[in-house]
């Protein structure tokens, strides 16, 4: 009885697959996990807004080329075989349960 | 069992799940009190004698009686009888078509009988004394959940939800927590609270479903065993995290049956569970720790 109860309350990273049955009804469970995965996609994106006269009047960067024996431009697989990473799940917006305690 | 089942699995497989509402429909034919034809039902008919029982069934009444003694006599197997006497006599779906002047009258009995139960475990036997029928109840339900998702861990990190009693294996494979509601009793279909659950279980207790009019006074499932009657309670849920779903479901009931004061105090006296109560006055009342599984954004 003295056993500690695990628990996580930062809620990251995309599940694996889940398999569900219902006896009964079915419950929609995968709803929140596809809602999540679509707001991170979304909250990548960037404004497109014009920049201040201020900021438009500055120097542009100088480039620096890469060291010799390094291509540049975009990333390059390193392996035939790999897993696309999975991408992050939002923070703000808590995931929709799963399941729900009740009495009965 | 007269509640609905849902039971996921986070595996890159698909796992056979075909075999879960069978176990299901087994479990509910050997533990339930309102199948003529069960196991619980047969053994409930032999009071005052010895007889032999399934594993199943040995396993059940076993985590009952513990439950007995974890709860200091709260929650016990042998109220099947204070229930009847209750209007309690058949399966809620049944009892809302039938008036309470239909309903058998049985004599309660204050509750102790539970300590002269006999059980046998290397003969699979269980000797009843005379009258201590039983109702195996939310321990069958919490039981069942606790099984079925250890039986289909071995696809995956496992959920497995019986009528609001869960039990969670371990973390999904995100490596967070199951997010998982807690119902709210004044809005059906609502959630007051959101837990994430890495591993153990949750049960809620109420009395806010399974009640009904007997005599002009609103009666429901949760039986004091002190008095034989409805609790009196100024909880309408409770709803508990513990190791496993078995030790949620005793503590929830616990909690109701005690009131918010004592039983937000029995559960603060035990480290290893958190709870949510809420009132009948619409008051929440969350245990002190009940915040390590309260979701938060990062």
């Amino acid at each position: 009885m003295t056993e500690k109860l695990s628990s996580g309350h930062k809620p990251q990273g995309l599940p694996g697959l889940k398999f569900l049955i219902t006896i009964g009804a079915l419950a929609g469970t995968f709803s929140g996990w596809a809602f999540l995965a679509s707001r991170n996609s979304s909250g990548a994106s960037t404004s497109s807004a014009t920049l201040p006269s201020a900021l438009s009047n500055m120097p542009l960067p100088t480039l620096v080329p890469p060291p010799g024996g390094v291509s540049g431009g975009g990333l390059v697989s390193t392996s035939g075989t790999s897993v696309p990473r999975k991408p992050l799940r939002a923070v703000s917006a808590p995931p929709a349960p799963v399941v729900v305690s009740r009495s009965s | 069992m007269g509640t609905q089942v849902t039971a996921v699995v986070d595996a890159e497989a698909l796992p056979s799940l075909d075999q879960v509402p069978l176990w299901f429909a087994g479990w509910e034919k050997t533990l339930s009190r309102f199948r003529e034809d069960g196991e619980l039902s047969r053994l409930n008919r032999t009071t005052g004698t010895r007889h032999s029982v399934s594993p199943t069934l040995l396993e059940v009444l076993q985590a009952s009686l513990a439950a007995a003694v974890v709860s200091e006599g709260l929650v016990v197997p042998t109220l099947h009888d204070a229930m009847l006497a209750e209007g309690y006599d058949r399966s809620f779906d049944e009892m809302i078509a039938v008036s309470s002047a239909d309903r058998k009258r049985v004599a309660s009995r204050p509750d102790g009988l539970w300590k002269s139960i006999e059980v046998n475990q290397v003969e699979g036997s269980v000797h009843l004394p005379l009258g201590a029928r039983l109702d195996l109840g939310g321990i069958a339900k919490g039981w069942a959940a606790d099984r079925a998702a250890r039986m289909l861990s071995a696809s995956g990190p496992a959920l497995v939800d019986a009528g609001g009693d869960i039990s969670v294996t371990g973390p999904p494979q995100d490596g967070y927590g199951w997010p998982i509601g807690v119902a709210d009793p004044y809005q059906p279909g609502k959630t007051i609270e959101l837990l994430m659950v890495e591993a153990g279980g949750i049960a809620t207790s109420g009395r806010d479903r399974r009640r009904w009019m007997q005599d002009g006074q609103w009666k429901h499932h949760i039986i004091d065993p002190r008095t034989g009657l409805s609790a009196r309670t100024d909880v309408l849920t409770a709803t508990v995290l513990a190791p496993d779903v078995l030790q949620a479901e005793v503590a929830a009931k616990v909690a109701l049956i005690l009131g918010s004061r004592e039983g937000l105090q029995w559960i603060e006296e035990r480290p290893w569970l958190a709870g949510l109560l809420v009132l009948g006055n619409g008051e929440l009342c969350p245990s002190s720790r009940l915040h390590q599984y309260q979701w938060s954004a990062v």
